[in-house]
């Protein structure tokens, strides 16, 4: 089973931009991980605002975002057969997983998702951190795939 | 006046068939081909994603309607801030190309002119590069999910495919912010796909700033 490190906070938002970073802090502030993760993948820029041009998903439609987000990760983390390949060549190295691992495991399941892995990689560190406090083996046992 | 007909730019998506269906406007940020535009543009697009060439080498150049060909570039998604509403794209191309300097609204005051180059109504097919000029109505701050950022509204009515448009400084060609909607509370109401709160004169702004934090 994939193992991740038990590390601060702080030293999961290395891996983030500048800009990623000062967003999270202010939203783990004010919503707690979990909901700061959700927040970030639903938000739609300032609230009341009639958008010019693109795409057409709303609120609602981003919400379907962060539950499918939520669902491949725990498939990931909780060993699914969806992702044995990319699990086996992770615990091939024998290390615990780390803030280092964020970046390929946002590309790993960006086409699952249907979002770009450079919206999905902030989410990942704080679901990772939330994943990592209680260990895997307690955080996948509530889960049923 | 500024010309920035190379620099502000269509975003688009390809379908299988290599039809390009336009989204809305950006412009390029940095010297290795990034482009800024609004997040609500790409959407969560990431695959198919291009940059339409431009199709005129100079703005008082007489734009074909009924043209419609294009030339494009494949654009890749580096960040996105959903809070925001900013998105960076970068497109592959050789050598360099010259940006203008990115500025913030704290270096406008309020009832100064402002330029803005983008492509309204590109999301109903229609290619035009179009230029605004208006001054600065107000200085604003609004929140997404909590986090205030900094805006400004412009005293001028846009419409759909003019988010991501360039608002610049005229004096100086500086880049001020990136244009990315209006007001409009839910109205209960729909006419033609407009809800009728949209038919303000007024539009918003996001500064630059926001948009040099994620370069």
């Amino acid at each position: 089973m994939i193992e991740i490190e038990k590390k601060p906070l702080e030293d999961w938002y290395e891996v983030l931009k500048p800009y990623q970073k000062s967003v999270l802090e202010q939203l783990v502030e004010r919503y707690g991980e979990e909901k700061a993760a959700e927040e970030w993948i639903t938000a739609m820029g300032p609230v009341q605002t009639a958008t010019f041009g693109g795409d057409t998903s709303n609120r609602v439609n981003q919400k379907m975002y962060w539950n499918r987000l939520k669902d491949e990760f725990d498939k990931f983390i909780c060993g699914h057969s969806s992702y044995k390949e990319e699990q086996e060549k992770l615990l091939s190295s024998g290390k615990l997983l780390g803030p280092g691992v964020v970046s390929s495991l946002a590309t790993w399941i960006a086409p699952a998702v249907g979002m770009p892995p450079s919206i999905i990689a902030p989410a990942l560190v704080l679901l990772l951190y939330i994943a990592a406090k209680i260990s895997v083996k307690a955080y996948c046992a509530t889960k049923n795939f | 006046m500024i010309d920035f007909s190379q620099l502000v730019v269509v975003i688009g998506k390809k379908a299988d068939n290599s039809i390009v269906t336009m989204l809305g406007s950006g412009f390029f940020v940095s010297n290795d081909y990034r482009i800024a535009t609004a997040r609500h543009v790409i959407g969560n697009e990431y695959e198919n994603l291009v940059m339409l060439l431009p199709h005129i080498s100079n703005i008082n150049q007489y734009q074909d309607v009924s043209d419609n060909t294009c030339k494009y570039a494949n654009a890749k998604v580096l960040e996105i801030n959903p809070i925001t509403d900013l998105a960076i794209l970068k497109i592959e191309q050789s050598g360099l190309i010259m940006t203008p300097p990115i500025s913030s609204l704290d270096n406008i005051k309020v009832g100064e002119r402002i330029g803005i180059f983008g492509f309204p109504h590109c999301v109903m097919g229609r290619r035009v590069l179009t230029y605004h000029e208006t001054e600065i109505g107000a200085k604003m701050l609004l929140e997404s999910s909590g986090i205030k950022a900094k805006y400004a509204t412009l005293n001028l009515q846009t419409r759909p495919g003019q988010s991501g448009s360039l608002v610049f400084n005229p004096m100086n060609g500086d880049i001020l912010g990136l244009l990315i909607g209006t007001y409009a509370p839910d109205s209960g109401v729909n006419i033609a796909g407009i809800n009728p709160y949209e038919l303000n004169q007024t539009s918003y702004c996001i500064s630059a700033d926001h948009i040099r934090e994620m370069l």
